[in-house]
């Protein structure tokens, strides 16, 4: 039995009304009109603190996973104990069959090459990366002898002389060595994460309803593109090849072939935000870093060879817009297109020679590709809920990267087409499903 | 409001026609302002609470059933304390209230009421810390029970009758010392 107070109290306020704030019906219109962002920014700002955060350390797991799971380098590098030997000014004991030789060894077997191949075809053609600044590298010159015991000879004095121009120059007659043809990829890496996109548990805004901010972690995988591969002419790991120039003395000339390349396709991570502007829409804008590797050696006999390593780094915004083909409320398909701008911040290859005496050549050389590489993407995608906030998607997409004019060869000039898988987990702002009840 | 008009009115709202929502609007929204002021007292917060509602109102008026006169104003307060409860919840953790201690809250009759304005009623109502006040709502003008007050907020259902009894003993003793102020 409620006292009497509450029943007169409750009367009084049954015909009791205060006049609203200024302005909210303008709120109102434009979110049922679909114009207006469904919350204000205070709103927002609690949950975007706390969001950030998670998905800043969910983009670094996933960075660090797939890092791992990234072929290794050291299968390009020599063994402690090929150092050891090397260091000891001993050529190692079966070149041909070391670590880092090994993927040319068949290659490295004496093989008539063609005039054309070795000397019709100008160095220039593809010289086309101008290194900024050229270094030796410290960490790595403990492997030289630190006195020959021969005099430096030519051979030695051009260890850590510019290269690019010295190895311009290739013998006219040489015999013994031909490119093999371009063999398919056998095997593809593309690893990509990206944070963004709105993926909202996908909440259903209706048109003109309010608008809903979403963070997401995805990871790329490319079909195609990447792995081992033998290099011959096309290889574009040939491009500006300048390794350090083999000796002039040596019986068998210096090919100036890449006999093996390994191509990682890109892999980046970063963040992105997107926003859903209507029922069925959505807009994303990301920020991503990427990184591109490539790995190139060839190899020749008494121990002679070589190898680049060559590494691009990429700074992009993609900008998306998605379209929901499906929704229930635990899964979600959709569509997306969109463009990325990328730009190369950083580009350096390190180059190693390998001379039949173990004398080893290193050093770096810095590059910077300065165009701007834009792609055009499309792709679909499913979502899986996990419960209002949190879910996983896959994407699988097609990108076509536009040619840019750059002189720098890399994955982007040479793959202009990418079908890309993407994996990804979104992190929505936004509390309501289309299904629930009010 | 005639039945037809009224149908007529939701008619067009849902079809979107614009006029038709701000007559609904213009027709509830004092009202409702009044309710989410009940629960919500920062102002941005309830401008957000007042369009989540209308919102709300819009986006789901092809579910609402005409049931009488009056069914579509009931829906909409519904609604509004709805809203007004997620909006609370987001700002305060509903859940986490517990039994008040009573040793310091004497049972104090509530005083007459008749010549006290509504709005200074309401203001007062405002100034309960925000547990007590969504109880003392909930309870005084939503008429619900403890039991389902408990259910509703996800707290102990004795959480909720000692959170009322402090609202309504605070709550006299401002009405009590207006009385007295202003020598009604």
């Amino acid at each position: 039995m409620k006292e009497d107070w509450i029943e007169q109290l409750r009367n009084r306020a049954a015909d009791y009304g205060e006049a609203p704030p200024p302005g909210v019906w303008d709120d109102v219109r434009d979110a049922v009109n679909g114009t207006a962002s469904s919350k204000p920014s205070h709103k927002r700002s609690r949950l975007v603190w706390w969001t950030i955060p998670t998905a800043a350390a969910a983009c670094l797991l996933l960075f660090f996973t797939l890092r791992h799971s990234a072929p290794s380098e050291s299968a390009l590098h020599p063994s402690k104990g090929e150092e050891k030997a090397l260091a000891r000014g001993e050529a190692p004991e079966n070149p041909a069959t070391t670590s880092y030789a090994a993927s040319s060894a068949p290659l490295a077997a004496a093989r008539p090459i063609s005039p054309a191949s070795s000397t019709g075809r100008k160095r220039e053609e593809h010289a086309v990366f101008v290194p900024e600044k050229t270094e030796i590298l410290p960490a790595k010159t403990d492997i030289l002898p630190s006195e020959p015991e021969t005099p430096p000879t030519a051979e030695a004095d051009v260890r850590y002389a510019d290269l690019s121009e010295a190895s311009l120059e290739q013998p006219q007659d040489s015999t013994s060595w031909q490119p093999t043809e371009r063999k398919p990829p056998v095997r593809s890496y593309d690893l990509v994460a990206q944070l963004p996109d709105n993926g909202s548990a996908l909440p259903d805004v209706a048109p003109g309803a309010s608008s809903h901010l979403s963070f997401s972690v995805h990871a790329t995988r490319s079909m195609g593109g990447g792995g081992m591969n033998a290099g011959g002419p096309l290889a574009y790991g040939h491009s500006g090849m300048a390794a350090p120039v083999s000796p002039a003395s040596s019986d068998y000339p210096e090919p100036d072939y890449w006999q093996h390349e390994e191509i990682e396709e890109p892999f980046s991570f970063g963040i992105a935000v997107s926003w859903q502007f209507a029922k069925r829409w959505r807009a994303e804008l990301g920020l991503d870093y990427t990184t591109l590797y490539e790995s190139y050696s060839s190899s020749w006999p008494r121990g002679n060879s070589k190898e680049m390593e060559k590494c691009m780094q990429f700074v992009s915004v993609p900008a998306r817009a998605h379209y929901l083909l499906w929704d229930r409320k635990l899964l979600q398909a959709y569509v997306s297109a969109g463009i990325t701008a990328e730009q190369c911040v950083r580009n350096y290859r390190d180059i190693s020679r390998t001379y039949e005496n173990g004398h080893v050549g290193l050093r770096r050389e810095h590059g910077v590709s300065r165009p701007f590489q834009f792609s055009a993407n499309m792709g679909l995608g499913v979502q899986f809920n996990f419960n209002r906030h949190f879910g996983l998607y896959v994407q699988s997409e097609f990108g076509y990267y536009v040619p840019n004019g750059s002189s720098d060869r890399n994955y982007y000039t040479e793959h202009r087409k990418v079908v890309k898988s993407e994996v990804g987990f979104r992190v929505n702002l936004n509390r309501m499903y289309k299904n629930q009840k009010p | 409001m005639h039945k037809a008009e009224e149908l007529n009115l939701i008619e067009r709202a849902e079809r979107g026609d614009e006029a038709a929502m701000r007559q609904i609007y213009d027709r509830h929204v004092r009202t409702v302002t009044a309710i989410c002021r009940r629960y919500v007292v920062r102002d941005d917060a309830l401008r957000d609470t007042l369009q989540d509602v209308f919102l709300a109102v819009f986006q789901h008026l092809p579910q609402f059933r005409w049931q009488g006169e009056g069914s579509l104003r009931a829906w909409i307060c519904r609604l509004a304390v709805n809203k007004s409860l997620d909006t609370l919840r987001q700002h305060t953790r509903l859940e986490a209230m517990d039994a008040l201690d009573d040793v310091d809250v004497a049972d104090e009759p509530m005083p007459p009421m008749d010549g006290v304005p509504m709005e200074e009623l309401m203001g007062m109502i405002q100034h309960l810390p925000d547990g007590q006040r969504t109880v003392f709502n909930l309870f005084v003008f939503e008429n619900l029970t403890h039991r389902e007050i408990a259910q509703r907020l996800g707290i102990r259902e004795a959480s909720s009758a000692s959170q009322y009894h402090h609202a309504r003993c605070t709550l006299a003793r401002m009405v009590g010392e207006y009385i007295r102020i202003h020598d009604l």
